[in-house]
Formats: C-alpha cells, sequence, structure tokens
C-alpha cells in the first residue's frame, strides 16, 4: 500500500498528470486545427471551446475533435486546395498534369513488373508472394485506372 | 431539440453537444450544414464581456428560417411512434 501511495504521489505521476491534462489537449488541440483551412472559423472556435471543457474531460475531447478535424478539416482543405489549383496559369495546371501522369506511369510500370519479378525469380507461390503479387497487381490496376483519368483530362482539356 | 429550448437564445459548440448528448464529432459536422442552410447564423462573444482568461468563444443562434424549418421537423417527430419515449421540454 505505502508503495503504490509513493507510486501515485511520485514526481513522474504528478509530471504525467500534468502534461495529460495541463499541456498536452491545448497543444495537441492547436496541432490537430491545423486540418482546417487558413482563416476558417473552427479553428479559432475550437481553442476557445478547450477552456469551456472541464480539465478532466479535455483529453478525450480533444481525441474527438481528431476525427471531426480529419473528416470536416481536410475535406475543406481539399476544396479550397482544389479551388485555388483552378486559379494556377494553365503552364503550371499542364506541368502538373504531366508530372503526375509521369509519376503514375512509372509506378504502375514498376508495380506489374515488380510483382512479375518476384513471382517469376523465386519460381515459388507460397502465401506471402501470392499476397505481395496481389498488392502489386491492384496497385498497378489502381495506377493505371488513374492514367487512363488523367489521360482523359489531358484530351478533355487540349 | 436542444437548440429549440431556448430559440432566441445563444448556443456554444461543448453546452450544445451536452445538452443535446450528441457527440462533438456529429455535432459540428451538422451546425456546419445548419449554417450553410440558413438555420442558424453564428457570431463571436464579445471579447469586453469575458472576465476569465480565455478567447472569445463562437455562438451559434437560430434564425427564422431555422425556427420554422426545426419545428415542422419537431411536428413531424410527435407523429412518430418511436419518439413517444422523449421528454418534450419546449412549446
Amino acid at each position: 500500500m505505502a508503495e503504490l501511495i509513493a507510486t501515485v504521489t511520485s514526481w513522474p505521476s504528478l509530471l504525467g498528470v500534468l502534461v495529460v491534462f495541463g499541456f498536452a489537449p491545448g497543444f495537441c488541440l492547436r496541432l490537430i486545427v491545423f486540418a482546417y483551412p487558413r482563416g476558417d472559423p473552427r479553428r479559432a472556435e475550437l481553442i476557445a471551446e478547450l477552456y469551456a471543457v472541464p480539465r478532466i474531460q479535455r483529453p478525450l475531447w480533444v481525441a474527438e475533435q481528431l476525427e471531426v478535424a480529419l473528416f470536416e478539416g481536410l475535406v475543406m482543405r481539399a476544396r479550397t486546395w482544389n479551388v485555388s489549383r483552378r486559379r494556377w496559369p494553365a503552364a503550371v495546371r499542364g506541368a502538373g498534369r504531366t508530372l503526375s501522369l509521369v509519376i503514375t506511369v512509372v509506378l504502375a510500370v514498376g508495380g506489374v513488373g515488380g510483382s512479375v519479378l518476384v513471382i517469376v525469380r523465386l519460381g515459388s507461390f507460397e502465401h506471402v508472394l501470392v499476397l505481395l503479387g496481389a498488392f502489386g497487381g491492384g496497385l498497378a490496376a489502381a495506377l493505371v485506372l488513374g492514367a487512363v483519368n488523367l489521360l482523359k483530362d489531358r484530351f478533355r482539356s487540349s | 431539440m436542444a437548440l429549440l429550448e431556448d430559440p432566441s437564445g445563444r448556443h456554444w459548440g461543448y453546452e450544445l453537444s451536452k445538452r443535446s448528448t450528441v457527440r462533438s464529432g456529429v455535432l459540428y459536422p451538422m451546425l456546419t450544414r445548419m449554417l450553410d442552410e440558413g438555420w442558424v447564423e453564428d457570431g463571436w462573444e464579445d471579447p469586453t464581456t469575458i472576465r476569465e482568461k480565455r478567447p472569445p468563444r463562437r455562438y451559434y443562434q437560430l434564425t427564422d428560417k431555422g425556427r420554422l424549418a426545426l419545428g415542422g421537423v419537431l411536428q413531424e417527430a410527435r407523429r412518430e411512434a418511436r419518439f413517444t419515449d422523449l421528454h418534450w421540454r419546449f412549446a
């Protein structure tokens, strides 16, 4: 019992409590709100709301905000990024599309080639290799689809 | 329902989530949609009225459109057998 009391009242425990209920919630929340676009009122709102939350509930409340920020903030950010991207000059947009097309093709060829090489060179179809092949194939298929979409977009815009 | 308990009052995000027992992960996207629809309007607390050392909070207030729309939703809910156990705390 004495050991338990000594552990609970020790300096590391006190420090832990100070970090978890004092410093960490505010610090983490200030990082989390970066998920929202610059100037979004939710950034200031969440930081102000933190002071209304009882100290004991703050760690969990902040964890909840991470969920909101990931699903709401990042979507908003993607939307604003998309809008601002449309404002870029045509030459920059064209260069960006070409670069993403090149990366997609290289990754697709690498994915398919790598999967074939792994299966053929090692000559065995153990579970790991099959999984690797399937993963590579899936990745390649996704990338090829992406490339096709990009090409379509390219032809439509030209 | 929490908004209609005080239709002309100012509501805060955390307070709304406590009163309505809706998690903030659900409440904030809902409030954003209501703002987009024009059901609620938002504003910021006057910094001169704050006594504690904290930044001003954002409040939400029902608009006339929101009051009508939410009233309609509640009327429908009252007719639903699923919600008969609910305690209606407002007119």
